[in-house]
């Protein structure tokens, strides 16, 4: 019977090559793609796990700029019992424009990111080299975060020269560190490794100082309850916290959503594959409906009958998903390479042998499953009225739909053409189907690419349209600099209007009497307007907006009303519109409170300037010390 | 519910069909029902020759897909050696027509993936009461009978409409059946390659199979030894030729040999004065 099944395959693989054909690229390709998404997950996750646990990364980091009082946060540290290891990290900031790297033309002036140059930590947080151990540069060597090799183009033993005017020094580059947790290139922070005595010399020349306060908690789900005492013991908190999940989850970004595309890339081509085959069959079936019939006249099991059809698509979608995944195969490194450089390589390779063949499998499966599924309707036939020469369906289709008569203006060819749509929907909405999966492939990337081109598109990122937007860093100057800048601004005859804004941290009062942190920005928010999702931006001093996030979190709508101290008193205030974004977790709200920076009390803990222009430009670094 | 090895059914019975009170009903709709078969009651007996002649509509193809379980009846019984079919599942009836009992149809429809040899062979494959070797060794002696063995290889596509019908008979016979049901067997066949179909079908039956034929044709129901006359759902009336004249060699006349001696021709007037005198 095999030889017999395998003549029909060989025949209609012949007969019918170019839908098999498409059928197997489809299946293929889908195959390929699944595989190596599944690779890619898989890689990337042992990978991240390798690299947290080589490196010991910290589970909750408290940053702060400015003074710091050591005793304090370590005799805190000591006795708060979630507290396994702590350490206070010491970094000095260097500014992009005294920094050379290698042969790069220009220096870090332009370059997006916070450096700073450390040592290698004695407890915990190792910077990593590339077998991922522990760093440790001689002295003169440095270990360059591995964002600038591909970036600024660095190889081993090139140069970096710090060069302030005053003080000049020059490293040779010894390696390239990974760093659990400014790896990725979306953390705007980039830790370079130097000796001790390197670092000495540093710190008596620079005066940019800086700290990362780490904690190593006994039971790391518990971060949200040390990052709460933390913040309620008053400790230095200039600076942002983070814990490790989000190191975890900027880690994982960028070659997670290439994942995460590939696989939904696969999947959509699967479906394209199953309507492809749905639609193979039922024509398939349409054409040989006699001879089904026939077959099943002269007593052959509808289960042989069914096998007959089904051989061509286990061969099909058998020899397909190995193919993809011998693509796969060969592609994985090439695929796997970004991860593997930058988080290292896994040391669980089984998984990574297992779960790529298996996801092929899983598309070969379904394909032949769906397949199956669709032959079932083989056993709808019924002998007799195949052999009456009864329609494929039974005769169900509806002939009074649309008689030809209707429409007498109407050409016959059309109005034929209409009444087949109408008589087969399930058949004609296939087609559709196929049809608009493939366009979702086609248009869904093409929209992803233009919703992120789109100018608007900081709406929803809590961030009102204007053409510049300036962040001032977090530093003890920070007052003097926001009034320097904002005297800047204002005399500069370019700026149409610019609005300085100041995110700020009001202590918001529950009705149950309990008490919560919140970040409010304060600042006039008419200038520059905001898409609301509801509501409008809040005019008076007693009206404030919050974000989707918070107002679900808070239970608040437009028009309710919440308690906020402000200068040690309860202010009472209107939500007057709900507004998306994606910033500081989506939790944020903006206020018209006007805050004095000069006389920042307890209650504004983090201040964020801001100010905005309507024309674009650059200012001189040189000539305005507050951009520094 | 009764279970049955369809090889061990008995071939001593004399009778291979036995139908009574068959009645068939088309549901057209709610409280609208057409009646196809009124309560037919019916005898083959084994080694028969039999026609079933009658107007378009008068219940031929349904008293033959009936009989043979391929059609669930409304009512009656029909027995096939000593079988009650109609309380047989429909895997069990299926296997009793691939095991029992050959067809062959007007239009022969055979798989367009398989050439012509595995159409006939597909069957006795299914069958799995011989080996694969006494398959195709029963397919060629089959081929050599019908005169085709020289397209046993080819594709369907390549073969006529008279040497389709004999793959059809080849497959009808792949597995020693007890019966041969056709529907129109020549239906679709110009005169010459019905008189070489009903040779063959003729032969068939010397051979000691029980052949029963649903046609229009008075030649070819002048080959068969009982002619049945059906009206609007029941058999009205049934000649008896007896056996078709043979030559001093027992042969029928040869190729194309419908008609072909004098004895077979007279034969044929019979029937049709016969068939005038019912209406026909």
């Amino acid at each position: 019977m095999m030889a017999i099944l395998f003549r029909i395959l060989r025949r209609d693989a012949v007969r019918n090559r170019v839908i098999m054909v498409v059928i197997f690229a489809l299946v293929a390709m889908s195959a390929f793609l699944l595989s190596s998404g599944a690779g890619l997950i898989v890689q990337l996750k042992t990978s991240i796990d390798a690299l947290f646990a080589q490196s010991m990364a910290p589970h909750l980091v408290q940053m702060h700029a400015g003074e710091l009082d050591r005793k304090q946060v370590e005799g805190w540290a000591a006795a708060n019992p979630l507290v396994d290891q702590y350490q206070i990290v010491e970094m000095i900031t260097v500014d992009g424009s005294h920094l050379t790297l290698g042969s790069w033309p220009s220096t870090e002036d332009n370059g997006v990111m916070d450096i700073s140059f450390v040592v290698q930590n004695e407890h915990f947080d190792f910077l990593l080299d590339r077998n991922n151990q522990p760093m440790l540069p001689g002295p003169g060597e440095i270990g360059v975060p591995l964002y600038y090799r591909e970036a600024r183009d660095l190889a081993l033993g090139d140069r970096v020269r710090i060069d302030t005017g005053a003080f000049s020094r020059e490293f040779r580059i010894a390696g390239f560190v990974r760093d659990a947790m400014m790896n990725p290139s979306i953390i705007h922070s980039k830790r370079f490794l130097v000796h001790q005595s390197d670092y000495a010399a540093l710190r008596s020349n620079l005066p940019g100082i800086e700290y990362l306060i780490e904690f190593h908690l006994s039971d790391a789900s518990r971060t949200g309850e040390l990052a709460a005492a933390y913040t309620e013991a008053r400790l230095p908190d200039r600076g942002p916290s983070v814990d490790h999940r989000i190191f975890r989850v900027f880690n994982a970004l960028t070659d997670g959503m290439v994942a995460a595309v590939v696989v939904v890339l696969s999947l959509l081509l699967m479906l394209i594959a199953v309507l492809c085959l749905r639609f193979t069959i039922v024509a398939t079936i349409e054409e040989d409906y006699r001879e089904i019939g026939v077959m099943k006249a002269i007593g052959m099991d509808r289960r042989d009958i069914r096998r007959i059809y089904l051989i061509k698509y286990i061969a099909l979608g058998g020899i397909a998903a190995v193919a993809g995944y011998l693509v796969s195969l060969a592609a994985g490194p090439a695929l796997r390479a970004n991860i593997t450089d930058f988080l290292g390589s896994a040391e669980a390779p089984l998984m990574l042998q297992l779960i790529p063949p298996a996801a092929a499998v899983l598309v070969g499966a379904m394909v032949v499953g769906s397949a199956a599924l669709i032959l079932r309707r083989v056993h709808r036939i019924s002998a007799v009225a195949a052999l009456r020469g009864r329609a494929v369906d039974g005769g169900l289709r509806r002939v009074g739909v649309l008689p030809l008569r209707t429409g007498r203006r109407a050409a016959v060819n059309i109005v034929l053409g209409i009444r087949d749509v109408t008589q087969r929907p399930r058949l004609f909405a296939l087609v559709v189907g196929i049809f608009a999966v493939c366009s979702a492939i086609i248009l869904v990337p093409f929209h992803f690419h233009s919703t992120l081109n789109d100018p608007s598109l900081t709406a929803y990122m809590g961030i009102s349209r204007s053409d510049i937007r300036i962040d001032l860093r977090q530093t003890d100057r920070v007052a003097t600099r926001f009034e320097e800048m904002v005297d800047t601004v204002a005399a500069d005859a370019e700026v149409a209007r610019f609005s300085p804004l100041v995110t700020a941290r009001f202590t918001l009062l529950h009705e149950n009497g309990t008490q919560e942190s919140m970040a409010v920005e304060t600042g006039d928010f008419s200038r520059f307007p905001l898409e609301f999702v509801k509501g409008a931006a809040p005019r008076g001093e007693n009206e404030i907006a919050l974000s989707v996030l918070n107002a679900q979190d808070l239970e608040r709508s437009l028009g309710d009303s919440l308690v906020l101290l402000v200068d040690g008193k309860e202010r009472a205030l209107t939500v007057s519109g709900i507004y998306q974004d994606v910033t500081n977790g989506g939790r944020t709200a903006k206020a018209p409170i006007p805050v004095e920076l000069s006389t920042r009390g307890s209650s504004i803990r983090r201040g964020l300037p801001t100010w905005t222009d309507t024309s674009p430009r650059l200012w001189d670094r040189q000539s305005h010390n507050w951009l520094g | 519910m009764k279970t049955m090895n369809t090889m061990n059914m008995s071939r001593t019975n004399s009778t291979v069909i036995e139908a009574s009170q068959l009645t068939k009903n088309y549901v057209l709709g709610k409280d609208n029902e057409l009646p196809a078969l009124k309560a037919v009651d019916l005898s083959i007996q084994r080694g028969e020759f039999v026609a079933v002649m009658g107007a378009s509509g008068s219940g031929k193809s349904t008293l033959l897909y009936n009989i043979c379980g391929m059609d669930r009846m409304s009512s009656g019984r029909v027995l096939f050696n000593g079988v009650e079919l109609s309380r047989l599942p429909e895997p069990a009836l299926a296997r009793i027509r691939l095991t029992n009992m050959g067809f062959i149809f007007q239009q022969i429809h055979l798989l367009k993936n398989l050439s012509i040899f595995d159409n006939i062979v597909l069957s006795g494959y299914l069958c799995g009461n011989r080996t694969r070797r006494e398959v195709e060794q029963r397919a060629a002696e089959l081929m050599e009978q019908t005169g085709i063995t020289e397209i046993a290889g080819n594709d369907i596509t390549q073969a006529s409409g008279g040497q389709l019908q004999r793959v059809g008979i080849c497959r009808a016979l792949i597995n020693k059946p007890d019966i041969i049901f056709g529907d129109e067997p020549t239906g679709a066949l110009n005169s010459k390659a019905s008189g070489e179909i009903m040779d063959l079908l003729g032969g068939v039956h010397r051979e000691g199979t029980t052949v029963m034929l649903v046609t229009h044709d008075v030649k070819v129901a002048s080959r068969t030894e009982r002619v049945l006359f059906m009206v609007d759902g029941c058999i009205v009336a049934e000649k008896r030729l007896g056996a078709w004249p043979t030559d001093e060699n027992g042969s029928d006349g040869g190729v194309a040999g419908v008609g072909a001696n004098a004895d077979g021709k007279a034969r044929e007037a019979e029937l049709a004065q016969w068939l005038i005198e019912l209406g026909f």
